[in-house]
């Protein structure tokens, strides 16, 4: 009886394992990849969609291309936690398969890929051109994000300063105006940066950093870093530095490189690094392959910034103060001084952050309140009043400010 | 050094074949200004002359550009051609790349960034480099298939013959073409061997016969090589266009109904009523990808691509299905359809050999022929049954496809055993394979005949029916 048990549960296994034939690796669903920064409000994305056939397939296709722009790839639009919690509410009205055909602005007739899988499902991909700022501001108006108007309004308008990279021994001023690539790649990047409501510079000779050289001459190297010093000079709030490269392909045609970076001006500190390629193109024209090339990235870097800056306003506006304290005090006031001012301005800050505390400098980063210090003037106001009243004899007097900087020195009498 | 070339073959077959591509890329062609004979040949010196020629306009089809060699390394190249005596591969090889690839990869060179307009695909045309910086487009990528879409062929005859028996004189003809590739993978640039193809043909004419043609009149002899040298090139011609790499190939860009929208055009020399197999890929287990036959259609009308790209051509599905993104691959067929015929006549029943000519493709008609048949029945003589001409016709035919279902009207007119007769016909065939349709016809020419009918569409032939009808009675 036993016997005639484990020979009916054998034969019962090995029907089920026969019956259960061999399942092929499918994908559950399509993919998508970035192609190319068309214009500053479309992308070109390569999507891939599967479906039971042609109709599903093209719905599902496009149904990753606007996925892909919202929440996929390196720098998609809804990056922050609080923004996907929010998109949740709306998610079916975005990332619907049927309406997400109104944030598509081109779709190629052509197939890049037709494939029919071994489950019978069809596999296409093709290219398509996702109007990222219709679906920027369709997630506005539904208060996933916020504009960049609304940005502003919070914490000032966005000031970016764009500058070529050159070597300790150059300027970057002359290398804007001797070299015509240069200059040519300063543009573009301000086109994109002007079609997203940014405030744009790009330093001429008539900024000077001499004065700020000698002003923040004690920091280590500040001399080297000569972007940095014209973006604290004009006072932007990120800047960008670039280096371009135009060589000759294969045949007779052209290919170039752009690196681009972003520094958060106060800092210095680097918040992202993009490099674009255009492809190797039969034409005379540097200036062809070289905007090609920055469209290849800018999206990217873009991406990278806003975001950098939807974050500052969680803490307000953000300031560079730099106090230098005279000889001749004994070190036991300097010490109190010197906390004091640290508590001042914490007083008054949301947040700060402290670089250099050395016996003649403090260097600091304090976030301000918008509506208490909207300018880098008020809180040298603010600072110069409240230090006056706690140490008589002395006083704070400025040597520069700027939208960004301030550095003052404390004086006798 | 055979090792070498072995290897060199194998690596372009295993680059060229493995690769699927759904839009044809235009290539470039060179040739050897001669033929290579096989020894013993004795073929006379005018008639090759005539083939060349003839040769040339069939191999210059449009999907072709060329790229002409001078006429000192022609020469040069004909001294060393004219010392083989076989067709040994590795030795025309040698030559051609020594002589020729030089030359051809100046002219691709010359020619490339024009050349290279062709392969901007449409996607390219508007991106930012054309739609804004107002560029051409012309990518690294799209000059190096320029460069590497040269091809040399050299034509070879390795059999001619002419039998005479009784009245007819028959002669024979074989021969094909060598096709290399000029790969600029290699530096310097090398000859790949890429296909061999040949074919052969015959025509028969009647030795008491002279024969007016081509506005000349030819003896017998004269007559027979031009038959056999039009099915030969007719072949050729369909040979060329089998070749993979040759072959047209386009995505269909839109299907509705039956109704295929697709990008070639006269550009590449396609004609109403050339055929196109519907192809789909699938994805095996392992992740394989194969292309499969999934439908089949006729070109009904032909796009002007020379002028405006976006000007599509259309084809109609008659057997399988279509859908957007599919692709249409070419089907070369000869532009004849052989019918064999089982006739009901007066209750008598015949056989009919009938050949119908698609001429309406020439001046952009669809399914219009021409057609000549010949009827055979049988004959009760002297307690001997005995098969009898019982009737030659020649006609028009035009049909209607709706979907796998053609409809046509014929007009004929007959010489038959009753004398001269006029005769109309209606037609009801369906497609039961790519080229073979099952039908039937109800003609009436005072009495009322009806039959079955099989219709085949050869992509070869070794003879070309209406010559080798002309030469066998002499007309």
């Amino acid at each position: 009886m036993k016997k005639i048990k484990t020979l009916t549960l054998i034969l019962f296994s090995i029907i089920l394992i026969i019956s259960c034939p061999k399942r092929p690796m499918v994908p559950a669903t399509g993919e998508a990849t970035f192609v190319e920064t068309y214009s500053p409000a479309e992308v070109v994305i390569l999507a891939t969609g599967v479906g039971k056939n042609l109709v599903e397939a093209e719905r599902d296709a496009r149904y990753q291309a606007v996925h892909f722009v919202l929440l996929g790839g390196t720098d998609p639009i809804l990056q922050r936690e609080e923004e996907k919690i929010r998109f949740e509410g709306i998610k079916e009205l975005v990332l619907n398969k049927d309406s997400v055909v109104k944030f598509i602005s081109w779709e190629d007739d052509k197939y890049q890929k037709r494939i029919k899988l071994a489950d019978g499902r069809l596999k296409i991909s093709k290219l398509m051109r996702v109007n990222k700022r219709i679906l920027t501001e369709y997630l506005v108006s539904k208060g996933v994000i916020k504009a960049v108007e609304e940005i502003s309004e919070e914490i000032g308008t966005p000031f970016v300063m764009v500058i070529p990279q050159v070597s300790k021994d150059e300027s970057p001023i002359d290398k804007l105006q001797t070299s015509f690539l240069h200059r040519k790649a300063a543009q573009i990047i301000e086109s994109f940066l002007t079609a997203r409501k940014y405030n744009v510079s790009v330093p001429d000779a008539t900024v000077q950093i001499n004065e700020l050289v000698s002003a923040l001459g004690e920091e280590r190297k500040i001399k080297e870093d000569i972007s940095y010093l014209y973006a604290l000079t004009i006072g932007s709030d990120i800047y960008i530095t670039f280096t371009v490269d135009v060589t000759s392909g294969r045949y007779g045609t052209k290919k170039a490189s752009v690196g681009i970076r972003i520094y958060e001006t106060t800092t210095g500190r680097l918040l992202g690094t993009e490099t674009g390629y255009s492809p190797e193109v039969a034409t005379t024209s540097d200036q062809v392959v070289l905007e090609s090339a920055i469209n290849d990235c800018m999206d990217r870097v873009l991406s990278r910034m806003t975001n950098y800056w939807k974050d500052d306003i969680k803490y307000g506006l953000q300031y560079k103060i730099v106090i230098k304290f005279p000889t001749g005090i004994s070190s036991e006031r300097l010490e109190k001084m010197q906390f004091a001012l640290l508590d001042i301005l914490k007083e008054g800050a949301n947040k700060s952050k402290e670089n250099i505390i050395s016996e003649r400098t403090v260097d600091l980063l304090i976030w301000a309140k918008r509506d208490k210090f909207p300018e880098a003037r008020s809180i040298y106001s603010y600072l110069k009043e409240r230090f006056s009243s706690s140490f008589s004899g002395y006083t704070l007097s400025r040597i520069t400010l700027n939208r960004k900087l301030l550095v003052c020195e404390v004086k006798k009498g | 050094m055979l090792i070498n070339f072995f290897i060199i073959f194998f690596f372009f077959f295993s680059l060229n074949y493995g690769e699927t591509t759904s839009t044809y890329l235009r290539k470039s062609i060179s040739y050897y200004e001669g033929f290579i004979l096989q020894r013993n040949l004795n073929i006379p010196k005018n008639f090759l002359d005539t083939l060349f020629s003839n040769l040339k306009k069939t191999i210059f089809l449009e999907r072709f550009d060329y790229n002409p060699i001078p006429k000192y390394l022609q020469e040069k190249v004909s001294y060393q051609m004219a010392l083989l005596d076989t067709l040994n591969l590795e030795r025309i090889s040698n030559i051609l790349e020594k002589e020729f690839v030089p030359e051809i990869v100046k002219i691709l060179d010359a020619a490339k960034e024009i050349r290279a307009r062709e392969f901007v695909s449409r996607e390219e045309r508007v991106n930012f480099l054309t739609t804004k910086a107002k560029e051409i487009g012309v990518t690294a990528d799209d000059i190096e298939k320029v460069l590497n879409a040269g091809y040399i062929f050299v034509p070879f005859i390795n059999n001619y013959s002419v039998i005479r028996e009784k009245d007819l004189i028959t002669v024979n003809l074989g021969g094909g073409l060598i096709w290399y590739n000029v790969s600029i993978r290699f530096s310097p640039p090398k000859l790949i061997p890429v296909v061999k193809k040949s074919t052969s043909a015959f025509g028969i004419a009647n030795i008491k016969k002279s024969y007016f043609t081509l506005g000349r009149t030819l003896n017998a002899e004269e007559y027979a090589q031009y038959s056999a040298m039009n099915a030969f090139l007719k072949n050729l011609e369909v040979l060329t266009k089998e070749i993979p790499d040759f072959r047209l190939s386009s995505d269909i860009i839109s299907a509705y109904k039956n109704e295929i929208t697709f990008r070639l055009g006269n550009k590449e020399g396609i004609k109403v009523d050339d055929k196109f197999n519907i192809v789909e890929f699938y994805e095996d287990e392992q992740g394989i990808r194969r292309p499969k036959n999934v439908g089949y259609c006729l070109v009904s009308k032909v796009g002007n691509n020379k002028v405006d790209i976006n000007n599509y051509s259309i084809a109609k599905k008659y057997l399988g299905k279509c859908e957007a993104g599919m692709t249409l691959l070419e089907r070369p067929r000869l532009p004849i359809d052989i019918l064999l015929r089982f006739v009901i006549l007066k209750e008598k029943f015949s056989i009919d050999l009938e050949f119908d000519y698609n001429v309406g493709r020439y001046f952009h008609f669809p399914q219009f022929f021409t057609t000549f048949n010949l009827l055979f029945s049988s004959k009760k003589e002297d307690d001997t049954t005995k098969i009898i001409l019982k009737e030659i016709g020649f006609g028009l035919i035009k049909k209607f496809n709706i979907s796998f279902l053609s409809f046509g009207l014929e007009g004929k007119g007959k010489i038959t055993d009753e004398g001269i007769k006029l005769e109309g016909k209606g037609i009801l065939e369906f497609f039961l394979l790519a080229d073979l349709k099952l039908g039937a016809k109800v003609g009436y020419d005072g009495d009322i005949n009806y039959g079955f009918h099989l219709n085949y569409n050869p992509p070869t032939l070794p003879f070309d029916p209406f010559s080798l009808f002309r030469g066998l009675f002499g007309l």
